[in-house]
């Protein structure tokens, strides 16, 4: 069924507009807006199917191109933009909007104190037995915890 | 695709959009678990959906259908609600993957093989990026706080509407520009990689790209040309004077 295609490309494109109006990190508005491509890509080979030619894909081929050529040119300006910032935040450019536009501030109830999840780290589970000790090892060792 | 069709579609973007709101990294508001439900009860509209719009759900091609387009929705979910770039940047292959079997689906092997190939590099190359640039101490307070979800998320919602009753609207036959002419029958799925002789998929592929897309294709070689001048351009490190 077309349609069903076409809801699903549909879906795509709207989440990665979603993605790219609302993310701040670069790096991830750079995969959303990949993700809409994405969605127009599913359309195109869709109706090309429908219609029984190639044309359509020939069409997704040119996309494909086009987001090469885009992937390339996005990745060069992000390395450019974290070496003049250090940091990937998109809010630490608001400086090139329009000059009658408010600026964009985190609102302190929610930036404040955010706890950040820690990574789990695995954990060994200590093996085989512990070798013997002599009595110098065990006040040199008692002398180090204490001290 | 009936009026109910539509409802249930409606119902399923709105469903799934107040799930994607929840889910968004909002600091300390973020309700990941809630989010996750409701975005899985819109999964059940959509997936009631397409099963009505079957003809033969028994057909292995439409199961697969269900299959690889789950796959590629809850993908591209995962990748705008993840906070850490890396979990991304791994969603989105999913989305990729996702794709490229939807695309095998449709008839469309080249374009299959070679969406993967290109987005695996992508893929490669975003994880270098994340690896240098991304703050080794967990995730960055930019990553937890997206701007402005609710707003967002309600121009996405409309969006997806509108695109979906204009798709739906017209090959209803609505707009008979963009109907398929009723002699052109579609191809049937095959999934393997055969060509019989008077459907070569891939052949007939090139065929219209060498014959009547040749151009395009000169263009699209400058286009990667240009592209990959600008690209050295803008990331060289020496000073422009």
């Amino acid at each position: 069924m077309l349609s069903n295609y076409l809801i699903v490309g549909a879906i795509l494109f709207a989440l990665g507009s979603v993605g790219f109006l609302t993310r701040r990190n670069m790096i991830v508005m750079f995969l959303s807006a990949e993700m809409m491509l994405q969605g127009v890509s599913l359309n195109l080979v869709a109706f090309s199917n429908a219609w029984g030619n190639c044309h359509g894909q020939v069409f997704t081929i040119y996309v494909l191109t086009v987001a090469a050529a885009e992937a390339a040119i996005a990745l060069a300006l992000v390395v450019a933009l974290y070496r003049r910032r250090g940091s990937l935040d998109v809010s630490l450019w608001q400086d090139l909007r329009e000059p009658d536009q408010p600026a964009i501030v985190d609102r302190p109830e929610e930036s404040a104190d955010v706890p950040a999840p820690q990574p789990a780290w695995p954990k060994l589970v200590p093996a085989g037995v512990e070798p013997e000790r002599s009595k110098e090892e065990m006040e040199e060792l008692e002398e180090s915890t204490h001290a | 695709m009936s009026g109910a069709m539509h409802a249930l579609i409606v119902a399923a973007a709105g469903l799934g959009g107040l799930g994607v709101y929840l889910m968004m990294p909002r600091g300390r508001a973020t309700n990941r678990t809630t989010g996750m439900l409701l975005a899985g009860a819109a999964l059940l509209l959509l997936w009631i959906t397409w099963f009505v719009s079957f003809r033969d759900v028994a057909i292995s091609a439409e199961l697969l259908f269900c299959l690889l387009a789950t796959l590629t929705v809850v993908g591209g979910v995962m990748t705008i609600t993840r906070t850490s770039p890396v979990s991304c940047a791994l969603w989105f292959t999913s989305v990729v993957i996702g794709t490229a079997g939807l695309f095998l689906l449709q008839n469309a092997q080249f374009l299959a093989a070679a969406i993967v190939i290109v987005y695996a590099g992508a893929i490669i190359v975003m994880f270098l990026f994340v690896v240098m640039m991304a703050q080794q101490s967990g995730t960055t307070l930019y990553d937890r706080l997206a701007r402005e979800p609710g707003l967002a998320v309600l121009a996405g919602f409309v969006l997806l509407i509108a695109l979906v009753s204009t798709s739906l609207s017209a090959y209803r036959g609505d707009s008979p520009a963009l109907s398929p002419s009723p002699d052109v029958t579609p191809v049937a799925p095959s999934l393997l990689l055969h060509d019989s002789a008077d459907n070569p998929h891939v052949a007939s592929l090139g065929t219209a790209l060498f014959t009547h897309h040749w151009v395009s294709l000169e263009i699209a070689g400058t286009l990667l040309l240009v592209a990959m001048v600008g690209a050295i351009l803008i990331s060289s490190r020496r000073a422009r004077n």
